[in-house]
């Protein structure tokens, strides 16, 4: 059964009504600060209303819990993500730093690979960090991972589909 | 907002990219790659999010990103050994990037020039890094205490960061002078005009004939002068043209304006029947191959390609 989507939207108003300080409390268990609470929270919410459909729900909180608690996993990854860069940056002789602007989309473009390299195997994401970002040719990466060159190209246009669907800033270009 | 795409349309759009990067794609997959971009408005959408991907992606392969992208996505590496090979990366990085054309030049006073549709960097004795674009001439002069480049023809990007020795440089055009001390900039040679875009840092222009009417331009800034002052001024994106990442960018550009632009990069005669020259032009393209640019162009705008000789080229409006 598919619910309309406007019966989702007030599924999750409600949701929001009778959940919200709930939540943004057991966020905060979690995170020892509620500024970055209160942004999950939102979050989580922006989540299920963009989610395909909403189960019906027994048992809201637990529910709740479980999309928060992948809401708070992305967050963490985030966050070290946002710290390697920053060390590799301190790390950098000064003038090859790129500028502010650069650094701003590099970091959002990093993020959303990340985003759509974790769940990807092994090979594939070698496959791709080795084209894209070392620019080794299709014959070296088969070597390599001593596999046939089709499959390299299969590896490169899977990994690198999964980035253009992630990422809506693309369109911004 | 545009609706999402679908995995197979994504998959598609990548494996397009991947058979046109072959050196010799044949002309029915270009045909086949055409008529699947104008089959569903999907199909060009996700095309274009593909190639706006790979240009992000030829960025990041540069040496002021790819430390930064290696140490992030790279997670395997313990911090401590990424950070003690970002210093060998980054040389790798940077040698790797700047490519053949590159060489570390001593000579006082030398001659530099590139022919049509090609390109070449070159780092001068005190360390400025300078970009020739296609069909390009300059002459370099450095004294004890004077660094001077005169743009002869074409367009140069010009790089001069913390690394230099402190000199000013000065480039002399046709119309005039340019002073800069630190700034990445951009200066083109037109007929009886000069172009100047700065994307980092300051300089100063005085137009021949204007000695004491001396111009300053920020970062963001891009002026057209002749011997008599400035033109033309107009803002642009920080960020280096994309000819020097070997791109072409239109974005909604008149076709006739287009194929000027694409002219400077290939041998021969280049034009639109008059009736299409206000056709609108968007895409990245790669200045690799312009003869498959040309036919690109042609069939997302349902023109003819009328080839004369090879350096004799007209499109046409499609005959039915």
């Amino acid at each position: 059964m598919h619910p309309s989507s406007d019966t989702r939207l007030c599924d999750v108003a409600v949701l929001y009504r009778q959940e919200h300080t709930w939540l943004q409390s057991w966020l905060r268990r979690r995170l020892n600060c509620s500024q970055s609470a209160a942004d999950l929270a939102q979050d989580t919410f922006m989540r299920l209303l963009t989610k395909e459909q909403v189960p019906e729900l027994h048992a809201p909180r637990s529910f709740l819990a479980k999309v928060a608690q992948s809401v708070l996993s992305n967050h963490y990854r985030r966050q070290k993500l946002e710290r390697a860069y920053l060390e590799a940056l301190a790390a950098m002789p000064e003038p090859t730093a790129p500028d502010l602007e650069t650094q701003a989309i590099l970091l959002e473009t990093l993020m959303a690979l990340d985003a759509a390299l974790e769940g990807l195997e092994r090979p594939v994401r070698d496959a791709f960090l080795w084209s894209q970002l070392d620019g080794f040719s299709h014959a070296q990466i088969a070597q390599r991972l001593d596999c046939s060159i089709t499959t390299v190209k299969r590896y490169i246009a899977k990994a690198g589909a999964l980035c253009i669907m992630l990422d809506d800033s693309l369109d911004a270009l | 907002m545009k609706p999402n795409i679908s995995p197979d349309i994504a998959e598609r759009a990548m494996n397009w990219h991947l058979e046109l990067q072959e050196r010799e794609a044949s002309e029915e997959t270009l045909a086949s790659w055409m008529q699947w971009r104008q089959a569903h408005p999907a199909h060009e959408h996700a095309w274009q999010r593909a190639e706006a991907f790979f240009l992000r992606m030829s960025e990041m392969r540069s040496p002021q990103q790819r430390p930064l992208a290696n140490a992030t996505l790279r997670p395997v590496m313990s911090r401590r050994t990424a950070i003690k090979q970002l210093g060998i990366l980054f040389a790798a990085g940077a040698t790797a990037w700047s490519m053949k054309d590159t060489a570390l030049l001593q000579d006082l006073s030398a001659d530099y020039h590139t022919r049509i549709g090609e390109q070449r960097r070159l780092a001068l004795a005190d360390d400025t890094q300078v970009q020739l674009n296609t069909d390009s001439a300059i002459k370099v002069v450095f004294e004890r205490q004077a660094r001077r480049i005169k743009l002869l023809r074409g367009e140069i990007l010009v790089t001069r960061d913390k690394r230099v020795d402190g000199f000013p440089l000065s480039i002399h055009t046709g119309e005039g002078r340019l002073d800069v001390a630190l700034a990445r900039f951009s200066v083109r040679q037109r007929a009886g005009i000069t172009q100047v875009s700065v994307y980092e840092g300051t300089l100063t222009v005085s137009p021949s004939a204007q000695r004491q009417a001396l111009l300053v331009l920020k970062a963001g800034e891009q002026v057209l002068f002749d011997a008599h002052g400035i033109t033309a001024r107009q803002a642009i994106a920080l960020t280096p043209p994309a000819w020097a990442q070997g791109m072409l960018v239109a974005q909604g550009q008149p076709l006739q304006d287009f194929l000027n632009e694409l002219s400077r990069y290939r041998r021969g005669h280049l034009s639109c029947d008059p009736a299409l020259a206000d056709l609108r032009v968007s895409g990245t393209f790669p200045l690799a191959n312009t003869e498959r640019i040309l036919f690109a162009v042609a069939d997302t705008l349902q023109l003819d390609v009328r080839q004369f000789t090879r350096y004799w080229v007209t499109l046409k409006p499609r005959l039915a």
